[in-house]
C-alpha cells in the first residue's frame, strides 16, 4: 500500500526504520474509481495526494466551457492544488480520476504534524516543491518558445505512457493546442517513422 | 458542486445500519455496504430494493475494499465480533472517521485502542446525519 511512497521518499531521503512506520500513519488510504473527483472548483483542497496506482488529472474549465488540463499524475507523482493547500482558499481546479486510483491522503492539518515528527520530511517536501517549480518554469518556457510538434515530443519522451493512458483531446487540452493540430502532429510523426 | 462523498458500513444488515443506510443515501452520500459471506444474498436483496433506485448504493464482498474506498466508515456490529473486523479494517482506516452505530458495540476507548490511527466515535441512527454532515465540513 506505501511501497511507492517509501520508495520515492528513500530516494531523496534517509528514514529509519522506525520513521517509516511512524510515517504510514500519517497518510490516508484511498482509493477513487474513474471519473471520481479528489477536489472539484470552490472547494478548499484538504489533501496532497500521492499516486500508488491509476492516473488522476488537474484541470480548470474556463467560460466557454473548455477544459484546460494543468497535470497528469500516475504512479509515483504527487497532485494537489498547493495554491488552496497551504492558503485555505477555495480551489479553482478539479481533480479527477482517469483510471481507478489508489492514493495516499496527506491532509494540511496532518502534514504539519509529519513534519513535528519527521523533521526529515521537510528536507523531502523542500526538494519535491523544488522540483515542481523548476518543471513549472520549465513547461511554461517551452510553452511560449517551443511548435507543437516539440512541446509534444517532449511530452512523448518525458511521460512514454501518457500517450497510451489518455485521450488525444485531453494531450491536446495538457500541451495547450487544437485536437486538429495534435491529430496532424501524429500523423506526421507517423508517416516520417514509417520512411 | 461538492465532492460526492463515500461512508462504508459494515455489519450493514443490523437494523440500525439500515436505518442509517437509508438516511445517507437519501442525504446523497455515496454508500457501500459489506455484511458476513453468509449474508451477501439477502444484502444484495436489501440494496437492489425499490427505495434504492437510483441512489449511490452499492454491496461488496469485502469490509478491507469497501472501507479503502470510503471516507468515512460506520460499524454495526456486535461487541465480540469488532476486534476481529477492526483488525481486518485497521490499515485502509487509518485518517479516517470510524463510528459505532451498532445497540451492542464496543466502547470509544476500547474501539480506539483497536484502530490507534483513526478518529472513533459513538453515532445513533437517530444522530448519524447531524454528525456526518458537520464532520465532513470541517475535514
Amino acid at each position: 500500500m506505501h511501497e511507492l511512497l517509501s520508495r520515492n521518499i528513500k530516494q531523496k531521503i534517509s528514514l529509519s526504520p522506525q520513521q517509516e512506520d511512524l510515517l504510514k500513519t500519517f497518510f490516508i488510504p484511498k482509493k477513487i474509481r474513474k471519473k471520481q473527483f479528489l477536489l472539484q472548483e470552490g472547494e478548499v483542497c484538504q489533501y496532497a495526494a500521492f499516486v500508488e496506482k491509476g492516473l488522476l488529472r488537474s484541470y480548470t474549465i474556463d467560460k466557454k466551457g473548455n477544459e484546460h488540463i494543468l497535470q497528469f499524475a500516475m504512479e509515483d507523482w504527487w497532485i494537489s492544488d498547493l495554491f488552496s493547500f497551504y492558503s485555505g482558499e477555495p480551489s479553482v481546479y478539479m481533480i479527477e480520476a482517469m483510471e481507478d486510483a489508489e492514493l495516499l491522503l496527506i491532509k494540511k492539518d496532518r502534514y504539519e504534524d509529519l513534519l513535528q515528527a519527521v523533521p526529515a520530511m521537510e528536507r523531502y517536501f523542500r526538494l519535491l516543491l523544488q522540483n515542481n517549480l523548476i518543471a513549472t518554469q520549465r513547461r511554461l518556457n517551452d510553452k511560449l518558445s517551443l511548435p507543437a510538434e516539440e512541446l509534444y515530443l517532449k511530452l512523448v519522451e518525458t511521460c512514454d505512457s501518457i500517450p497510451q493512458r489518455v485521450p488525444q483531446h485531453m494531450i491536446a487540452s495538457f500541451l495547450g493546442i487544437t485536437r486538429e493540430t495534435l491529430s496532424r502532429i501524429r500523423k506526421q510523426l507517423s508517416s516520417s517513422s514509417k520512411k | 458542486m461538492a465532492t460526492q462523498r463515500t461512508i462504508a458500513v459494515i455489519g450493514a444488515l443490523e437494523d440500525a445500519a439500515k436505518t442509517v443506510i437509508k438516511s445517507l443515501t437519501k442525504s446523497g452520500y455515496r454508500v457501500l455496504l459489506f455484511c458476513k459471506e453468509n449474508d451477501l444474498s439477502q444484502l444484495s436483496s436489501f440494496a437492489t430494493e425499490k427505495q434504492f433506485i437510483g441512489m449511490d448504493l452499492e454491496w461488496m464482498s469485502c469490509p478491507i475494499e469497501a472501507s479503502w474506498e470510503a471516507d468515512m466508515v460506520l460499524l454495526a456490529v456486535p461487541a465480540h465480533e469488532m476486534a476481529d473486523v477492526a483488525a481486518m479494517i485497521r490499515k485502509v482506516a487509518i485518517g479516517k472517521p470510524v463510528f459505532d452505530i451498532g445497540y451492542d458495540g464496543a466502547g470509544s476507548e476500547e474501539l480506539q485502542a483497536l484502530l490507534p490511527h483513526s478518529v472513533v466515535g459513538r453515532a445513533s441512527a437517530d444522530t448519524i446525519l447531524s454528525l456526518v454532515k458537520p464532520f465532513f465540513n470541517k475535514h
